[in-house]
């Protein structure tokens, strides 16, 4: 399973435990919600994001096999006695936990140096050391208890569930048919990653004093990170084409080159805030209007390939 | 245009981010297959690096060339650019 989102990666594991296929979970995924700091940095976490909605689009798709267990409205300290009661009442179950990656030592990246706050799975504990389940790092193995209670503590978010894969069912065809639909008839606009990018890198030509070349570097710090929900277009390709037997490659081969793109988009963003390449900026956004205009081909081919689906899987 | 061999360069590409992460212990810790990420470089450190390749080696990448894979490695930063300027001498 791809990289897509943590927090449905991490759903995915209950779905995965249940044999159910949690493709249909990324229904969206591509759009999923991001913020714009103060200072224009574009960030995949912020309190105004919440998992709220996937919730409720995975009770529609799998039914109630998810029940939050994170009090918002609490304090840090309180939450963290919440979750290791949830863990030792239920040590069968997995529990999807926001935790911070600085303390968690199996991602080297952010190890001591980068705090992120990010969902995995606990399913259960061996002596003092959890189990975790890192689906979107392709990690799992056994993180001391301490570890786990710091990135807990330290994280400047939060939010947890606890996962009941007994109870989930499998996702109903029109149920997927619908959930697509209304997804696919919302035109994120002015929210698109694209316009908000566009937006990001003309505002440093039209508001320099307040939007510095420099700080362009900052602005697209996460931008990978955001690049990589696209990977959902091909999860939903693949759980349509699969049920018709026709291959994925050659979407596959240019779903990756669009994620590429982005990639290559955000070094060219960090070359061109250096002093002196300001030049640069017209060929960013020369850049950007081709990820736009290769992000709608991909979503009209996902349609198509929709389409066609619909009418055998659906009557 | 200078003659340099993979092992300079590997040294050069050690050197210079030992001194981007202000770490200068890396110069002794990391050699041509260590993985840059876990030395430290992000994003940012990387373009840096990137540039200061191009001066260095007279190349210049293009757009495509652009991805972290192609700078996992002080190796592979290194086969590029002896590649890159392979072809640059046959022009």
């Amino acid at each position: 399973m791809k990289q897509a989102h943590c927090f449905l990666n991490g759903l995915g594991y209950g779905l995965e435990q249940a044999g159910w296929d949690e493709r249909p979970l990324y229904i969206g995924a591509w759009d999923a919600p991001f913020s714009v700091t103060e200072d224009g940095k574009l960030t995949y976490f912020s309190a105004d994001i919440t998992p709220s909605e996937y919730l409720r689009l995975f009770t529609r798709l799998y039914g109630e096999g998810a029940v939050e267990w994170y009090d918002y409205g609490a304090e840090k300290l309180v939450n963290l006695k919440k979750f290791l009661e949830v863990l030792r009442r239920y040590p069968e179950l997995p529990v999807l936990v926001q935790l911070d990656l600085f303390h968690m030592p199996y991602q080297k990246r952010t190890f001591q140096t980068m705090h992120q706050p990010h969902f995995v799975i606990v399913h259960g504990t061996r002596g003092d050391q959890f189990v975790v389940y890192d689906r979107y790092f392709e990690w799992e193995g056994l993180v001391a208890a301490s570890h786990v209670h710091d990135a807990f503590l330290s994280n400047e978010l939060g939010g947890g569930l606890l996962l009941h894969p007994e109870w989930l069912h499998a996702p109903d065809a029109h149920e997927v048919a619908r959930i697509f639909e209304d997804t696919i008839e919302t035109d994120p606009g002015e929210r698109s990653l694209t316009s908000t990018v566009r937006r990001r890198i003309m505002q440093t030509v039209e508001s320099p004093d307040m939007y510095p070349p420099g700080a362009l570097k900052d602005a697209v710090s996460q931008l990978g990170i955001l690049a990589k929900r696209k990977y959902s277009y091909g999860l939903l390709y693949q759980y349509f084409s699969e049920a018709l037997n026709q291959g994925t490659e050659l979407y596959q081969e240019q779903l990756e080159g669009f994620i590429r793109m982005w990639s290559t988009l955000a070094y060219l963003v960090i070359r061109t805030s250096m002093p002196g390449r300001t030049g640069e900026i017209g060929l960013l956004v020369d850049k950007v209007e081709q990820l736009h205009r290769t992000e709608q081909q991909l979503k009209e081919e996902l349609i198509d390939v929709y389409h066609r689906w619909k009418p055998r899987f659906t009557c | 245009m200078m003659n340099v061999n993979e092992q300079d360069i590997i040294q050069f590409v050690i050197d210079r981010v030992a001194d981007l992460t202000s770490r200068p212990e890396l110069a002794e810790e990391l050699n041509g297959d260590s993985p840059l990420e876990d030395a430290g470089v992000d994003s940012v450190l990387l373009v840096n690096l990137m540039m200061q390749i191009e001066q260095q080696y007279e190349i210049f990448y293009e757009d495509d060339e652009l991805l972290q894979e192609n700078f996992a490695t002080a190796r592979l930063i290194s086969q590029r650019i002896l590649a890159k300027r392979a072809v640059q001498t046959e022009v």
